[in-house]
């Protein structure tokens, strides 16, 4: 299996919950989310534009956040998300699958001493 | 704006067709990215022409970004709606017209079905190709009853001792149809499963008139003397069809996901209901109850595959 496309397809099954995490700190617009994605993660996690949109789209539509256009304190407007009561709820229940998904790796994967 | 960031965004609108009001809303939203990434990339030292080309990279082939976003907003344009509908048009015409009795147009009319399907298959599997995936997928139904229509022959001759070779041949080449039908109608279930479990619920959907059609024909006959028979419920499998194309059509362009399940399973039933009482007359409720029961499992079968998948 090439390690890069398993990287890639964890990454793809966590977007949403990485993406409602963030906007859990704060409202963020897109740019930001990339960028704090990013340093939160030490430069681990890249997501693209190209995928990162999409979602925040889907999960717009879904009722998870919402976004509105903003005016930021350097005079730009830009389309800020936050989450909703329905999207901290869903986060709730990803983190406890979560949780659960990692310890079950953890103890099938760790190796044995 | 650089010429080359308008170019790509031009290109994005051309295929985005999600209405002014979105598509603007859209545009505003991406254009602000590339400026907020450009600025960004720029303070790390990259230069403005490949700043703009990095940020632009990022969103991908603009008809791909533009599917994706169309997807995430459950919005199917108009001329995707109507040529992933007209797959079951098309089916209607091929039955309305008795297309079997013309094998050279039958196989013309396969080929194209086929082409279409690659094609879509090749553009990224957008909304239209599912239909035309479907419809598709009726040629190797069809090939498993020859398949069968073949053991059917040939096996009793080969259990009464024949040992002709071509007939060996044929069996052992029918039995292995099976499987391997089999594959590529799951195979094609799980792969669109594994976008949207409604995708594969459209994939499935011609799959029952088409095995109506094939019960029907070997009721009558089989393959030798079922083609009179299939020609009596050409002008029924027309409208079936016909009206499969038009609730395709509501279908995908529903832009509540709800609102598309219901399209799917609310038209089939009524189908169904509708063939029955022409078909079959005298069937009784409970019958048409079970085969109603049937029919919506096997349209929802995707949906409990990709909640254990």
């Amino acid at each position: 299996m090439v390690l890069g496309s398993y990287l890639t397809q964890l990454l793809k099954g966590n977007t949403d919950v990485l993406i409602l995490s963030l906007l859990e700190r704060e409202p963020m617009y897109g740019h930001q989310v990339m960028q704090e994605l990013e340093q939160a993660s030490a430069g681990f996690f890249q997501v693209s534009e190209g995928t990162m949109y999409p979602a925040l789209y889907r999960m717009t539509r879904e009722g998870f956040i919402r976004g509105r256009w903003t005016r930021l304190q350097t005079g730009q407007e830009r389309k800020v998300y936050s989450l909703t009561k329905k999207g901290a709820q869903r986060l709730h229940e990803c983190r406890s699958t979560w949780s659960g998904f990692a310890a079950a790796m953890n103890l099938v994967t760790t190796e044995s001493r | 704006m650089s010429s080359e960031v308008a170019g790509y965004f031009e290109r994005l609108r051309a295929h985005l067709q999600l209405g002014e009001s979105v598509e603007s809303d859209v545009m505003r939203e991406l254009s602000a990215h590339v400026e907020d990434r450009v600025a960004e990339l720029g303070r790390r030292g990259v230069s403005e022409d490949r700043a703009r080309r990095m940020a632009l990279d990022g969103f991908g082939r603009p008809r791909t970004l533009a599917h994706l976003l169309r997807q995430a907003q459950m919005v199917t344009p108009w001329s995707e709606a109507l040529l992933g509908a007209s797959a079951f048009l098309f089916v209607a015409l091929i039955v309305g017209v008795q297309l079997w009795h013309m094998p050279a147009l039958a196989v013309g009319a396969a080929a194209a079905v086929v082409a279409l399907t690659l094609y879509g298959l090749w553009l990224g599997r957008p909304a239209w190709f599912y239909p035309w995936a479907g419809a598709a997928l009726t040629m190797p139904l069809a090939a498993g009853y020859i398949a069968f229509a073949v053991l059917h022959r040939e096996l009793p001759r080969l259990l009464a001792g024949s040992t002709d070779n071509l007939a060996l041949a044929g069996i052992a080449g029918a039995a292995l149809y099976f499987p391997v039908g089999l594959f590529v109608v799951v195979a094609a279930v799980m792969v669109a499963v594994r976008r949207d479990w409604l995708d594969a619920s459209i994939l499935l959907s011609p799959l029952p008139g088409a095995l109506v059609a094939i019960i029907g024909m070997h009721r009558a006959g089989g393959l030798t003397g079922g083609g009179e028979a299939l020609s009596g419920t050409a002008l029924l499998l027309f409208g079936v069809y016909l009206c499969m194309s038009m609730a395709t059509l509501v279908v995908l362009r529903a832009p509540v996901r709800s609102l598309k399940v219901t399209m799917l399973v609310g038209s089939a039933l009524v189908l169904l209901s509708g063939s029955t009482l022409l078909l079959d007359p005298g069937g009784g409720l409970v019958t048409l109850a079970g085969r109603a029961a049937l029919l919506v499992a096997f349209l929802l079968s995707p949906a409990l595959v990709a909640r254990h998948a």
